[in-house]
């Protein structure tokens, strides 16, 4: 019998995520033995030093050279390292946030953080899986727990609201991204991505184009419900508005990062094989619509959470940008692995698309700490009692903050100008980077459209910071309760936002050994 | 232990070039943050001892720089080409950002330039620290004072460490920025606060022109590497081809803005077709891009000028000078650290750290010199008649700023240093004193009802007469040496096809210097000499404390002893001695040096200046000095009650009223870009842009937004029937690929 | 690797569909046999179509009681591991001790969740 030979560093990429489901587990356990009335106060810290823990190890996994584990199901690479600690960075935050959030609310739970955490470690799993079931397993590791996650306090209405139609429409997502990984091993009699290649070439040949073209589309779709790109998007702002805070937070970083290195890694593969017309149609056109739509739809908003989560939207638009730029070369060209010192000499093509994977890693972590950090603000700031009446988001909620919490007001004016893309904040050299690699690409129409609709945004971005510093504080606010977990997670997304906007340099150089991929 | 043996320990670790900056940076976050908690002595002791600290490293800097031994000078690796550079340290801290394949890195230097200039900074910079720890003793607002101070500081450290253009520029703007919180200081008073915007809005245009010009820069290195050939680095040294791959590998490194980057680049670059042998030369047009078509030379010519431009916002120069006499508004210590002795400075630092950009445009070059000459003689004309003593000295350092940019123009880039030098000592030691003048005369700031001080401040008094002296150019100040340094070069160094402008900016400047010596003499004549005004606020000035005095000394003492740096004492070139600062600078200038030598564009000189043109310099100031003496000793006080004759109240009036510059701006800039503006408001803003552009967008986005909304149903099952209408479209438009 | 072409992909599948074919006729006949020989008692509710222990017709919107649910899922998870130990036990032998490593790190991962459900209560009916 022909046994598969693993060795210690098949098993390295997963470490981080055996720590976060060790440290789930632990969580998991603990909890049932607790009573009611047992303090729960650890769990938060448990869980965050379990993300930091795994977020330094993926920190040092980054050095690793590229290559195939597990007889290729899996690729080691900086890429997937660099997502692993972005989700654990997204983990982290989110804990924090949630200890001043269920405290507030009475919901303390075990399960809560275990959740998250296998969340996390689905997402982790995400970003190394280089075969087809091995990718939709995860992809379902991850759905299941925010699927739960979204209906975590399930006595309201909207938390079942929102939970149920997360479930529904992301169970239709997933059979339609199985139906299209069904149709790419039809075609091409493998499952493995780094093997597609040339038997995807033999099946253009033989004429089975058609099933190849079709399953590229529906996995193309299913991805695309997961990084909510229009108009595969309709279920992001009832959810995103439903969830607890946290998970929203979670969600819209950590979740949407995972897609998002899953989907460039699916079809960098994919489109190694075929014509790369069809998935630059189809990111271009998702992106257009992404960024047009995501951003016209936030205008409206006044709920603040509901807001960012069209904000949401538009911010997968442009990282749909610079996934485009990937596909602008000439068609059927492989990628290489591309070091940082590999460049000199590179073909422009080359630069420009190792340019745009650096933009898209760079992009995510920069979103991560600001989206992280605005959800953290709008969970101080909201009340229970508010929330059947649709007014704990409210715009005015916001009035006179810079009076009454300075420090608070202060971190949501740094996010919101780092989510405008505003120097000096992270979001600024994030926008910097995504947008040049992709006019680099050639893709200056639709980069310009990038920057208009990114100032259309500024707009209601900014109209947040004037209701905060300009705007008297209503009368009969109620007292605003502090949560120093909450607020350490503000501090630390705040200096990360600023600081790095002001001295990108060592994450820059960091992103420059990311962007290295693993092909074959 | 000897005491050369003590200093070369003391050097400086490169990696801790940060500290210098870091110190001052962190002293404004405590005296800003922490200031109203820490109290009066603590913001005093945190202020004070971070630049003392940042002078102190800087010292170490400087003196790990100077060449005690040339055997043990230090050298730092060349990033650009195979050499090394001899005199200079420095540290990469990495990249600061990078977009595609540009490039900005952290990263800082010390020259011999740059050693120099931080010396200045925070050794004046301290001085002044510490005379505003008395000077503004009874102001509620001294933790946001010395915030802004520090934070000045670092900003000008920035400034001078920085290794690229675009660090560089980070300084730039920070100065500005620290600039137009101290100038509006007292912000309460509108007019005061109007002076702050004034500044920073003059400001603002430099800064523009000075963007553009480094963009302009960044086109011009990325063609140059395109088109650059082997033929090109056979005058960097070492094997061309080698030359040319290590540039490459430079650029990638370190970015385009690099000034180790532009050195080569300048020194690569060939100045005519005849010797390029098919390499790069200034005459070659940009083959792609957005330059395309234009020439080397010319986009190079283009982007001196937009600096020029940028510096003379900053340095006040002509026709952006209007801004620093208004500046006056801001505490007399600031306008002595700021507006006289570092920030107003920056410009000539600009263009001496790029001296070898600036020799291979002669146009460039003449045009700086003339905006020098300009500005100098107006400023100089203008102080004539001012009867405020913050104003005179400013126009002053206008004028002297002037003469700075004339070196700089015609090449004499040492003496324009050391001027810098000198110059940052008297003047901070006049501005200083007429602070003391003020403090100890209950804020008076009209000459004509001071008068006969000398008596009651007595160490005020003899500090200022020492720093009018050296700026009038008496020998053996300090002002003398460096003046006629700068006068020397100017008559001697030539301009391809401007060979007139060597006489005519050299007469000019004797002009100049005479001037100088009139205003100056009439300044401490009207305010020390004489008998005390019977319009006086108070009957007795009282002299200031020795926190005050201290620097006065200080700076007193150096504005004679600076003139050793002057002195030829240094062997130079074929065995003639050579004077101290123009040896100590050699290294830094000696690109431009060797480009100058090797095009022919331009033609430096290195003679000494004789006796003759010492004795002739020191009669025009003499002649200057006397003339003042005897009109405001003699002439006006015997016609005691009489009117002033016509010609003089003529000329006053004139003089007074400033040329009637900020008029003629008035009326040839400011109101018919308003008039024109209020048309261009009323259609373009009102009609076009806020109805149509505007609110015609918002209210097409805001109907979009609302009735998107209306697909928003809430409803799931609309949702998946959305989804699967997409999908349906993919599906269609894959099936057309297909059969295509 | 190039996928070979076979000239019918489906026919490794016949087998399966044999069985298939064999499944459904052999059920049939149980349930005929069974309602032939049997003594029948009808009454409305014995008569009714079985669904879980829940009502079977009515509203759409009653609540139904989920512990019939929670049962299920937990059985298949178990069954599952039941279904991953029996290809383990028959490689025992070439698997080793790395398999058997990795079948003791699968159960202890089972044995959490069993923990957990227990300490939960989800395992008890009157609750």
């Amino acid at each position: 019998m022909n046994l598969p030979n693993l060795t210690s560093a098949d098993f390295l990429p997963l470490l981080p995520a055996i720590i976060l489901v060790v440290g789930a587990c632990i969580l998991l356990l603990s909890e049932v033995f607790l009573s009611a009335h047992s303090s729960r106060g650890y769990q938060a810290v448990l869980s965050t030093a379990t993300s930091v823990i795994a977020g330094a190890v993926s920190l040092t996994l980054l050095t690793e050279p590229a290559r195939a584990v597990f007889l290729g199901f899996g690729a080691m690479d900086p890429f997937s390292s660099f997502l692993t600690f972005t989700v654990c960075v997204s983990l982290a935050l989110a804990s924090l946030t949630a200890a001043g959030f269920l405290r507030k609310r009475g919901a303390e739970r075990g399960e809560f953080y275990a959740l998250m955490l296998f969340a996390g470690a689905g997402m982790s799993l995400l970003g190394l899986s280089n075969e087809l079931i091995t990718l939709f397993v995860n992809v379902e590791v991850l759905s299941i727990a925010t699927y739960a996650l979204t209906s975590y306090l399930r006595r309201g209405t909207r938390p079942s609201e929102a939970g149920f139609k997360y479930f529904i429409l992301g169970a239709f997502s997933s059979a339609v991204l199985l139906y299209g990984s069904a149709l790419l091993y039809g075609a091409t009699g493998t499952t493995l991505l780094s093997d597609m290649s040339g038997p995807l070439r033999a099946a253009m040949a033989n004429n089975n184009g058609a099933l190849v073209y079709a399953g590229a589309v529906l996995v193309a779709a299913g991805f695309s419900f997961k990084v909510a790109a229009v108009p595969f998007h309709m279920w992001t702002p009832d959810v995103y508005e439903g969830a607890p805070t946290p998970v929203t937070a979670l969600m819209s970083a950590g979740v949407k990062a995972a897609a998002f290195v899953a989907l460039v890694r699916v079809f960098i593969s994919v489109g190694s094989g075929i014509d790369a017309q069809l998935p630059f149609a189809i990111f271009s056109t998702l992106a257009l619509l992404t960024m047009v739509a995501g951003n016209l739809l936030a205008i409206p908003q006044r709920n603040v959470k509901r807001m960012l989560a069209y904000s949401s939207i538009a911010h997968a638009g442009y990282l749909l940008l610079g996934v485009a730029a990937l596909f602008v070369s000439a068609p059927g060209q492989e990628f290489k692995l591309l070091g940082p010192t590999a460049l000199i000499g590179a073909s422009p093509e080359d630069v420009a698309r190792v340019d745009a994977l650096r933009g898209i890693l760079y992009y995510l972590l920069a979103y991560t700490f600001t989206a992280v950090g605005a959800f953290g603000v709008v969970s101080l700031l909201e009340r229970r009692e508010d929330e059947e009446k649709g007014t704990a988001w409210d715009l005015e909620r916001f009035s006179g903050l810079a009076q009454r919490r300075p420090g608070w007001a202060f971190a949501m004016a740094a996010f919101m100008l780092s989510l405008a893309g505003i120097p000096p904040t992270i979001g600024f050299i994030g926008k910097l980077i995504l947008f040049r690699a992709a006019v680099d690409a050639g893709l200056v129409g639709l980069t310009i459209i990038a920057v208009l609709s990114s100032a259309a945004g500024a707009y209601y971005y900014l109209r947040v910071v004037v209701y905060m510093y300009m705007r008297p504080v209503p009368e009969g606010a109620h007292t605003l309760e502090r949560s120093w977990m909450t607020e350490l997670a503000l501090v630390v997304s705040t200096v990360a936002v600023v600081l790095l906007g002001i001295l990108p340099g060592p994450l820059t150089e960091w992103i420059a050994q990311a962007g290295t991929l693993f092909t074959r | 232990m000897d005491l050369k043996q003590f200093l070369l320990q003391l050097r400086l670790d490169p990696s801790a070039l940060w500290l210098i900056i870091a110190l001052p940076l962190l002293g404004a976050f405590l005296c800003g943050v922490f200031g109203r908690m820490l109290g009066r002595a603590n913001v005093y002791l945190v202020a004070c001892a971070a630049v003392a600290g940042s002078f102190l490293l800087s010292l170490s800097a400087f003196l790990s720089v100077s060449p005690l031994e040339a055997a043990q000078a230090v050298t730092m690796e060349n990033a650009f080409s195979s050499g090394t550079i001899r005199y200079a340290f420095g540290y990469d801290f990495g990249t600061w950002f990078s977009a595609g394949t540009f490039r900005v890195n952290f990263g800082l230097m010390v020259d011999h330039l740059s050693g120099t200039l931080l010396l200045v900074i925070t050794g004046v910079g301290f001085l002044i620290h510490l005379y505003s720890t008395s000077y503004m003793s009874h102001d509620d607002g001294y933790w946001r004072y010395f915030a802004y101070l520090n934070l000045f500081v670092a900003a000008m450290l920035t400034l001078v460490l920085a290794d690229n253009l675009v660090l560089l520029f980070v300084g730039w703007e920070g100065v500005g920025m620290a600039s137009y919180l101290l100038i509006g200081f007292w912000y309460s008073d509108t007019a005061k606060a109007w002076a702050g915007r004034k500044a920073f809005v003059t400001n603002r245009i430099g800064d523009f022109a000075f963007l553009i010009a480094t963009f302009l820069i960044v086109l011009l290195v990325s063609a140059f590497n395109t088109q650059a050939t082997a033929a090109n680095f056979s005058m960097v040294g070492g094997n061309p081809e080698a030359a040319q791959v290590r540039y490459r590998e430079g650029l990638q490194m370190k970015g385009p803005v690099a000034f180790q980057g532009l050195e080569t680049m300048a020194n690569a670059l060939h100045v005519t077709p005849e010797k390029a042998q098919g390499g790069v030369n200034l005459q070659t047009p940009i083959s792609e891009g957005p330059l395309e078509g234009r020439t080397f030379g010319g986009v190079l010519t283009v982007a001196l000028l937009l600096f020029l431009l940028g510096a003379a916002g900053k340095s006040a120069q002509f026709p952006l000078y209007v801004w620093l006499p208004d500046a006056m508004a801001g505490p007399t210590p600031v306008s002595a650290l700021i507006h006289a002795a570092t920030m107003v400075t920056a410009g000539v630092y600009l263009f001496s750290r790029m001296s070898y950009l600036l020799v291979l445009s002669p146009t460039a070059m003449v045009t700086v010199a003339i905006i020098g000459t300009i500005t100098s003689l107006l400023a100089a004309l203008i102080a004539f008649a001012q009867d405020d003593i913050k104003k005179v000295l400013a126009y002053s350092t206008v004028s002297q700023l002037g003469i700075m940019f004339m070196g700089v123009g015609m090449g004499i880039f040492w003496a324009a240093v050391l001027h810098l030098v000198t110059h940052a000592f008297f003047k901070a030691c006049l501005f200083l004193g007429a602070g003391s003048v003020m403090h100890g005369n209950a804020d008076e700031t009209d000459i004509k009802k001071l008068g006969g001080v000398r008596h009651e401040m007595k160490q005020t008094w003899f500090t200022f007469l020492v720093a009018t002296l050296a700026i009038t150019g008496i020998v053996p100040l300090s002002g003398f040496f460096s003046k006629d340094a700068i006068y020397h070069g100017i008559h001697h160094n030539h301009l391809h096809g401007y060979e007139w402008a060597s006489s005519v900016i050299y007469y000019m400047g004797l002009l100049i210097a005479a001037s100088t010596a009139f205003y100056m003499s009439r300044v401490y004549l009207l305010t020390f000499e004489g008998k005390r005004s019977p319009e006086a606020k108070i009957p007795h000035a009282h002299e200031s404390d020795w926190r005050m005095t201290t620097p006065l000394w200080v700076l007193a003492i150096l504005s004679v002893v600076a003139l050793f740096q002057a002195l030829p004492l240094m062997p130079g070139r074929g065995g003639v001695m050579q004077p101290v600062m123009e040896n100590f600078l050699g290294p830094v200038f000696s690109s431009a040096e060797r480009i100058a030598a090797r095009g022919g564009e331009v033609k430096l000189d290195h003679s000494v200046p004789s006796i003759i043109d010492y004795l002739k310099a020191w009669l025009v100031a003499l002649a200057g000095g006397a003339a003042a003496g005897f009109m405001y000793l003699k002439f006006f006080p015997s016609r005691a009650g009489q009117p002033a004759p016509a010609f003089a109240r003529s000329v006053r009036r004139f003089t007074q009223n400033k040329f009637y510059v900020d008029e003629a701006y008035e009326f040839l800039v400011i109101r018919p870009v308003k008039n024109v503006s209020a048309i261009l408001y009323k259609l373009v803003d009102t009609l076009l842009i806020d109805t149509v552009a505007v609110r015609g967008t918002a209210w097409v986005t805001a109907r979009l937004g609302s009735a998107l909304r209306y697909v928003q149903t809430g409803d799931a099952q609309a949702y998946a029937a959305v989804m699967a209408l997409a999908l349906l479209g993919g599906a269609v438009y894959a099936l057309i690929l297909v059969m295509k | 690797m190039n996928p070979t072409l076979d000239p019918n992909p489906l026919a490794p599948y016949l087998p399966l569909a044999i069985a298939l074919l064999l499944a459904g006729v052999l059920s049939l006949i149980i349930v005929k046999l069974a309602a032939a020989l049997g003594p029948k008692r009808p009454s409305s509710i014995k008569s009714a179509p079985f669904e879980a222990g829940s009502e079977s017709s009515g509203p759409a919107r009653q609540r139904f009681a989920v512990k019939f649910y929670v049962v299920a899922l937990l059985f298949i998870v178990f069954d599952v591991e039941a279904v991953f130990l029996y290809p383990w036990a028959v490689n025992f032998q070439a698997l080793g001790w790395f398999g058997y490593v990795e079948m003791l790190v699968f159960a202890a991962t089972l044995v959490v969740g069993l923990i957990y459900i227990w300490k939960k209560g989800a395992l008890e009916w009157e609750h």
